[in-house]
């Protein structure tokens, strides 16, 4: 009995951390910046992300699609590297991205390979519902990160792809 | 006739001021003016028209920091929308790649 106790009071007293839902930008990512021909930087939290919500005009099909996204959404985090030439990321790099989506908290939904390209996709539950999704996109010279907090509808953010004068990532046959 | 004459005479006659008259008119003179010097509305002026002028700058200042705070807020919600275009843009074009990779392989 007493043994029963001690267990059910260190299962109360075990933090949460280990599991912890929320993912970051390692800073070993960061500085590929400093390597890359061109990046993108995008950091949208809470109150900037509500302001641009209000600035997102619903009278566009497009962004009106993109407001309802950004409504629930708590963050949007991007970092995209092209680089000149090949090597200048390494699997470490990546790694530190992978330990943090780890399970419980999150589920490796996509995991493809193909000629030097390998695409993983992990969601998050919350509340039985899709709570947040982080996209991996690793080519040769190129490397793509998305962390998306929140709830979000998959297909309604693929249906995002190519709009906004961004052409989607034509894909090999 | 003559008595009327008199009559008017001794009522127009010069009389004497009494003594100290004339020094105590000129002490009354001095002192209404001194009191009227007291009065004189210059003294509230100087602090009311200061008061409005702090006032006026003040509110000329409000405006313009407004006016600049607006603007800074609507550039702020300018590139914080075209981020999240962006950002969606890139989002949805990796996971429609990836979502195009996983169908093919299937098909294969």
């Amino acid at each position: 009995m007493k043994l029963t106790l001690l267990t059910l009071a260190c299962a109360l007293l075990v933090p949460a951390a280990p599991f912890a839902q929320t993912f970051t930008i390692p800073d070993r990512i960061e500085k590929l910046s400093a390597k890359a021909k061109e990046s993108v930087n995008v950091t949208l939290d809470g109150p900037l992300l509500q302001l641009a919500g209000q600035f997102l005009n619903s009278g566009k099909d497009n962004e009106r699609s993109a407001k309802e996204i950004v409504s629930k959404l708590r963050g949007i985090h991007v970092r995209s590297f092209e680089f000149a030439k090949e090597g200048e990321y390494t699997e470490a790099d990546l790694e530190a991205i992978r330990s943090q989506l780890k399970s419980p908290a999150w589920t490796r939904v996509v995991d493809s390979r193909e000629e030097g390209e390998h695409s993983q996709i992990f969601v998050k539950q919350e509340n039985g519902m899709l709570g947040g999704v982080v996209i991996l996109a690793a080519e040769r010279m190129e490397l793509s990160i998305v962390s998306i907090d929140g709830p979000i509808d998959l297909k309604q953010l693929s249906n995002l792809a190519g709009k906004f004068g961004i052409p989607s990532v034509p894909t090999q046959k | 006739m003559n008595q009327m004459d008199d009559e008017l005479r001794r009522t127009l006659r010069r009389v004497e001021a009494p003594d100290g008259f004339a020094a105590r008119v000129r002490e009354r003179i001095a002192r209404d003016a001194a009191r009227t010097v007291d009065v004189q509305p210059s003294r509230f002026l100087a602090p009311l028209r200061l008061a409005i002028a702090a006032t006026l700058v003040a509110a000329i200042a409000g405006g313009v920091w407004y006016r600049a705070e607006t603007q800074r807020r609507v550039e702020q919600g300018e590139e914080a929308r075209r981020q999240v275009l962006l950002s969606l843009s890139i989002a949805g074009s990796k996971l429609h790649a990836v979502e195009m990779k996983v169908n093919h392989a299937q098909e294969r």
